[in-house]
C-alpha cells in the first residue's frame, strides 16, 4: 500500500494539479450539470521551515485548498504529496496517523473552540487522541504548551467563553502545536482579531515557527497579514493560482495584472503616499466561481487583456526564477507598492 | 468652513444587568461643511454608538445621558422622534458595514430607493424612480435600470454596498455616516468604494463621517481623524500631523501594530493586553494598564483631552508639561 | 513580550475557581434560581411520596366503600376529615389513590422519556453526523413513524401484548422517539459545521469520541427542554391510554386512570377529575422549572457568570 502511493519529492509538500469539483445540481434527473470548480487544477510545493502565504479575494478557493491539504475535503483530482506519502490516496488508521504531522488554525477563534470543553481539555485532545502523553506528563505538557503561547496556566480550568478572542487563538494555536507537526494550515488566524490582537497573535506565530521548527500554509483574504509572515505568496483568483512568487517580488515588481491591482487596493497607513491621480483600480464585480469567464478567468476584468485572453486558458509556469505566473501577457513593468530598493521609512 | 455638526460632551451609556457600560464617554468634536473625518478605534472603543448616536438610533438598554448635538444649530437630542425621522435619511444619511442586513430582502431595489425619496421629498413615483436611477447611476453600477427591478439577494456584497449609497445620498444628505462601510468587502471592491466616496464628496460636498479600525482606510481617505479608546478620544488632529507625530501612546500603538505593505522589512510591536472590561474601567487613564510609558499619575489621576496647539488635541500626561516626541522617547 | 499579557479573564474576575464540594456547588446553584428551587422542591417532594405511600395514604387505594359513595373533601358540607379530598363513585379515598398514583405515573413518564431519548438521541447523532445514505434511511423510518397516528400504534400493540406497565413504557418510549431523533439531527447538522468539530476531526479524533464529546454535550440542553416537557404529555397519553381501557389496569392506579374515571362526574362531582388533574398540572410545572434551570447549569456560559 505504501509503496504504491509513494512519490519522490524534494519538498514537505507538494500539490499536483489539485482539483475539488462541488456538484450543485439538483434533483435526480437534472440534465444540466452544475460544478462549483472552487479549487480547479493548481500546483505548488512548500519547502520546509518556510511560510507560503496564499491569497485571493472570496470565492477564489483558497480556503478549500487548506481544507483539501488537510483531507477535510476529498479532492476530485490531483496529488498531494506530504514527505512523499500523497494525502488523496491514504484514509482510515493510516490516515489518522498522518495527522499527527498536519495541523490547522482556524479562522473564528469563537466556534473553533468547543463551548463545553475546558481549557486543558482543549489542549489536551491531540495528545490524549494519539496516546503522546497521558497523567502527569500529559498535565505537564499542557501547561509547557499554554507557557509556550502566553497564557497563564491558572486558566485550564476555565471554559472558552471565559475569553478574549485573542487568548482564544492562543488556546487553538497551543492545540495545533501540541503533537509537533510539521505543517500547519493557518486559515485566516487573524482575520478575526483587532489590530493590536492580530499583530500579537502574528508574532507569536512567528516565534513559535522557529521555536518549534513550524513550516506555515498561511490562508488570507488579504495581504497585508500575509506580507507579514510569509516568505512566497500564491495568489489565487477563481479557482486558479495566477502567480506564485516571494513576498519582495510581488510587492515589488508583480507578474499578473490581477495582483498588481491586488497589491495597489491595499491602503496605505501613510497619508504622505496618496496619490493624487487615483491609483489603480481593478473596476468590476468578482464573476461567480459557478459560471467563470472563458479562457484566461480574469480577463473580464483586466486592462490588458484581448481576444486570446478570451479564449485561450493561459498556463501557469515559471516565467523568472522562482516566478510563476499565469497569464498571456505577464507584465514586464508591473507596479508593486513598494519601490525595488527599499526605502526606509522617513519618519523616523 | 463653517461647522455643520457639533457634538459636545456626549455620553452615551448602557444599562445592562450587570452594570452601566459608558461606551460613549464625553466626546466632543466638530464636522465642518464638505469635512472628511474619521473615528479609528478598535471593537469596543465607543466608535459605532457615537454615531448611532448622532443618528438617535441607540436602542435599549442604552440612552443619551448627557452632552449636546448640535446640526446646523438645531440640538438633535431635543428633537420629537417625528422630527428625527424626518432628519435622518434627508439631512443625515448612514450607510453600515453588512448592506444586506439593511436592505429588506422583500422589496427590489428600485423599490426601495425610491420609497426613500419620496418618504423625503414629495415627488410622484415617475419621478422618483428617474431619480433613483440616476443615483444608481452615479454610483458607478453597470445597467442601473436592471438592477432597479432586481431584489438585494441577486446581488454582490460590493454592489449591495453602492446601493447603499445610492440610498444614503439620494436626498442629497449633508453628513454622511459611514460606519466600517468596506469591512466585509474584497479588497478590490473596497478601493472602488473608496474611490467611489471620495468623489461623491467632492461632488456634492458631503460631509463623511468615517467610522473605522483600519489605519490604512483611514490614510487614504480623510482629513482629520479622532482616536477613540475605551469611550474618549484619545487624539484628534488632521490626518498628516497624525501618521507624522502620534502623540498619543495608543495612536503609536496602533501604527505599530499595523502591516506596513509598503515597506519590504517591517516590524509588527504589538500593544500589550486587551481593552478594559467596560464594567470596570482601570482607574486614572483608562490606557495606562498597557501603555509602556506609564508614570505614577497615569494609574491615580484621568487625563482631560488637552490642546497641544488648535489643530492637536491629546489625552496623556506625558505632554502635561511640554510637548513630547514619542519616537524619541522610545530611543532614549 | 507577548508572555506578560492577557490578563482579561483575571480582570473581568470574580470567577469563583474554588473547589467547593460538588454537593455545596450544586445546592448554591440551585438557591440562586428561584424557579428552580421551585421545581426541585416539586419533584423532590413528589418523588418522596411515591417512595412512601405505603405508610403515608391513610387508606386503601384500592378499598371499595360503598357507603362512603361520592363523598366531599372535608371543607364541603357532608365532607369527612377521614377523607381529605373525597371519595370516588365506588367509595374510594380519593387523596390516597393521588398518593399511590404517583408511583406508576412518575415510573411510566420519566423511564419512557428516558427510553425514548436514548433511542432518538443515538439515531438523531448517527443520521446527522453520517449523513448520506444512512440518513436517508433513518429519516424516511422517522417519517414513516411519524405517519402512523401515536394512539393508533399504542392500541395496536397493547392490543396485542396485553395492557401492562412495562408494555406501556415501552409503547409510549417508541412511539416518542422519532420527535428526539429529529431535533437532535437537526442541532448535530448545525454543530458539524462549527469549526470546533473540523478542528476534531484535523487532530484525528475517532468518530466515536467526536459523537461523544463534541457533539452530544452540545445538543443535550435542547434535549433536556424538549424532555422535561415531554414526560408531561407522556403521562397525559398514559391517561388518555387509561381512559380507553388499555392503560394501567385495576387495581394499580396511576393519575391518568383516577382523571378518566371521574371525567363522567365531572358535572355532579368535580373533585373526582379535579384533584389528579391538580396533581398533573403542579407535577409537570415543576418537572418543567427543574428543566430549565439544569439546561441554564448545564450550559458553561452561566457558570462562568457567576
Amino acid at each position: 500500500m505504501t509503496s504504491l502511493n509513494h512519490k519522490e519529492t524534494p519538498y514537505l509538500l507538494e500539490v499536483r494539479n489539485l482539483k475539488k469539483h462541488f456538484d450543485l445540481s439538483e434533483g435526480w434527473f437534472s440534465r444540466k450539470k452544475v460544478l462549483l470548480k472552487a479549487v480547479d487544477g493548481i500546483d505548488l510545493h512548500v519547502k520546509h521551515g518556510e511560510t507560503l502565504g496564499i491569497v485571493g479575494e472570496s470565492g477564489c478557493g483558497k480556503s478549500t485548498t487548506g481544507n483539501l491539504i488537510m483531507r477535510l475535503l476529498d479532492a476530485t483530482e490531483g496529488e498531494i504529496l506530504f514527505e512523499g506519502t500523497d494525502l488523496t490516496k491514504i484514509k482510515g488508521e493510516e490516515l489518522r496517523k498522518k495527522r499527527e504531522n498536519i495541523q490547522m488554525i482556524f479562522q473564528d477563534p469563537f466556534s473553533s473552540l468547543n463551548p463545553r470543553m475546558r481549557v486543558f481539555d482543549i489542549i489536551a485532545e491531540p495528545l490524549v487522541t494519539h496516546g503522546a502523553a497521558k497523567g502527569k506528563q500529559l498535565k505537564e505538557q499542557v501547561f509547557d504548551l499554554m507557557d509556550a503561547v502566553g497564557l497563564d496556566r491558572s486558566y485550564s480550568k476555565r471554559y472558552p467563553h471565559e475569553f478574549s478572542g485573542g487568548q482564544r487563538q492562543r488556546i487553538g494555536i497551543a492545540r495545533a502545536i501540541a503533537l509537533k507537526p510539521k505543517l500547519i494550515i493557518c486559515d485566516e488566524p487573524v482575520s478575526a482579531l483587532d489590530v493590536s490582537i492580530q499583530s500579537q497573535i502574528l508574532n507569536l506565530m512567528a516565534k513559535l515557527q522557529k521555536e518549534f521548527d513550524l513550516t506555515f500554509i498561511f490562508i488570507a483574504h488579504g495581504l497585508p497579514a500575509v506580507k507579514y509572515i510569509s516568505d512566497r505568496i500564491a495568489v489565487m483568483y477563481l479557482g486558479k493560482i495566477v502567480e506564485l512568487t516571494t513576498k519582495e517580488k510581488l510587492f515589488q515588481k508583480p507578474m499578473h495584472p490581477y495582483t498588481e491591482g491586488l497589491v495597489a487596493a491595499i491602503p496605505i497607513p501613510d497619508p504622505t503616499l496618496r496619490n493624487p491621480d487615483g491609483k489603480i483600480i481593478v473596476k468590476g464585480d468578482i464573476p461567480s466561481p459557478t459560471n467563470p469567464p472563458s479562457g484566461c478567468r480574469f480577463h473580464t476584468r483586466c486592462a490588458y487583456a484581448d481576444e486570446t485572453c478570451k479564449k485561450e486558458t493561459p498556463i501557469f509556469e515559471e516565467k523568472e526564477e522562482g516566478h510563476f505566473v499565469a497569464c498571456h501577457y505577464p507584465l514586464n513593468n508591473g507596479k508593486g507598492i513598494i519601490a525595488e530598493k527599499p526605502v526606509l521609512a522617513e519618519r523616523r | 468652513m463653517t461647522k455643520l455638526l457639533e457634538v459636545m460632551d456626549l455620553k452615551t451609556h448602557f444599562h445592562t444587568g450587570s452594570g452601566v457600560v459608558p461606551s460613549v464617554d464625553g466626546v466632543s468634536f466638530d464636522i465642518k461643511k464638505g469635512e472628511k473625518i474619521a473615528i479609528v478605534g478598535e471593537s469596543g472603543s465607543g466608535k459605532s454608538v457615537t454615531s448611532l448616536s448622532i443618528m438617535g438610533l441607540v436602542g435599549s438598554p442604552g440612552r443619551i445621558e448627557d452632552g449636546k448635538l448640535a446640526f446646523e444649530g438645531k440640538d438633535l437630542t431635543k428633537l420629537s422622534k417625528k422630527e428625527m425621522r424626518k432628519l435622518r435619511g434627508n439631512e443625515i444619511a448612514m450607510i453600515f458595514q453588512e448592506p444586506l442586513t439593511s436592505l429588506n430582502p422583500l422589496f427590489t431595489v428600485g423599490n426601495q430607493i425610491s420609497e426613500s425619496i419620496k418618504l423625503h421629498q414629495k415627488v410622484t413615483s415617475k419621478v422618483a424612480k428617474q431619480k433613483s436611477i440616476e443615483m444608481l447611476e452615479k454610483v458607478g453600477i453597470p445597467r442601473p435600470d436592471k438592477i432597479f427591478s432586481s431584489y438585494p439577494h441577486s446581488l454582490s456584497g460590493g454592489m449591495r454596498q453602492r446601493v447603499m449609497i445610492a440610498m444614503a445620498l439620494s436626498c442629497n444628505p449633508k453628513l454622511l455616516i459611514a460606519d466600517e462601510p468596506t469591512t466585509a468587502l474584497d479588497v478590490t471592491i473596497q478601493a472602488q468604494i473608496l474611490e467611489l466616496m471620495k468623489d461623491l464628496n467632492e461632488e456634492l460636498e458631503t460631509s463623511i463621517l468615517l467610522i473605522t479600525h483600519d489605519l490604512g482606510v483611514v490614510a487614504e481617505m480623510v482629513d482629520t481623524v479622532m482616536v477613540m479608546y475605551a469611550g474618549q478620544i484619545v487624539e484628534h488632529t488632521d490626518v498628516y500631523t497624525l501618521f507624522r507625530e502620534p502623540k498619543h501612546p495608543y495612536t503609536k500603538g496602533l501604527m505599530d501594530s499595523t502591516p506596513k505593505v509598503h515597506m519590504l522589512d517591517e516590524e509588527l510591536v504589538s500593544i500589550e493586553g486587551t481593552v478594559p472590561n467596560p464594567l470596570s474601567m482601570p482607574k486614572g487613564c483608562r490606557f495606562h494598564p498597557r501603555c509602556q510609558f506609564a508614570m505614577d499619575k497615569c494609574v491615580s489621576e484621568q487625563p482631560e483631552l488637552m490642546e497641544l496647539n488648535d489643530n492637536h488635541k491629546v489625552r496623556c500626561w506625558l505632554h502635561e508639561e511640554k510637548e513630547v516626541n514619542l519616537h524619541d522617547l522610545v530611543k532614549s | 513580550m507577548s508572555s506578560a499579557q492577557v490578563n482579561v479573564a483575571a480582570e473581568n474576575g470574580e470567577i469563583i475557581n474554588k473547589e467547593a464540594k460538588p454537593f455545596l456547588k450544586w445546592a448554591r446553584l440551585l438557591l440562586k434560581s428561584k424557579t428552580g428551587t421551585v421545581g426541585f422542591l416539586i419533584v423532590f417532594l413528589i418523588v418522596l411520596v411515591s417512595l412512601t405511600a405505603k405508610w403515608i395514604a391513610p387508606h386503601d387505594p384500592a378499598a371499595i366503600n360503598p357507603a362512603n359513595m361520592l363523598l366531599p373533601p372535608f371543607w364541603m358540607d357532608g365532607g369527612t376529615a377521614a377523607h381529605l379530598l373525597g371519595t370516588d363513585n365506588l367509595g374510594r379515598d380519593i387523596l390516597s389513590r393521588i398518593i399511590y398514583g404517583s408511583q406508576v405515573s412518575l415510573m411510566v413518564g420519566v423511564t419512557s422519556v428516558i427510553l425514548a431519548g436514548i433511542i432518538g438521541v443515538f439515531i438523531g447523532l448517527i443520521s446527522g453526523f453520517y449523513g448520506g445514505i444512512i440518513d436517508n434511511i433513518l429519516m424516511r423510518l422517522v417519517d414513516s413513524f411519524l405517519a402512523i397516528p401515536n394512539i393508533l400504534f399504542a392500541l395496536v400493540i397493547l392490543t396485542i401484548f396485553g395492557p401492562s406497565v412495562i408494555t406501556l413504557i415501552v409503547v409510549l418510549g417508541v412511539t416518542n422517539w422519532v420527535s428526539y431523533a429529529r431535533l437532535v439531527r437537526g442541532e448535530v447538522l448545525s454543530i458539524k459545521e462549527r469549526e470546533f468539530v473540523k478542528a476534531a476531526r484535523s487532530i484525528g479524533v475517532k468518530n466515536n469520541k467526536i459523537i461523544l464529546r463534541h457533539l452530544l454535550p452540545n445538543v443535550i440542553s435542547s434535549f433536556i427542554v424538549i424532555s422535561t416537557l415531554s414526560v408531561a404529555t407522556t403521562i397525559i397519553l398514559e391517561a388518555s391510554l387509561s381512559f380507553l381501557g388499555l392503560g394501567i389496569q385495576p387495581p394499580t392506579v396511576s393519575w391518568g386512570g383516577i382523571l378518566s374515571d371521574g371525567r363522567d362526574y365531572l358535572a355532579t362531582s368535580w373533585w373526582l377529575a379535579t384533584f389528579p388533574g391538580v396533581t398533573i398540572t403542579i407535577t409537570v410545572l415543576g418537572i418543567i422549572f427543574l428543566g430549565d434551570w439544569l439546561r441554564d447549569v448545564l450550559d458553561p456560559h452561566s457558570q462562568g457568570r457567576s
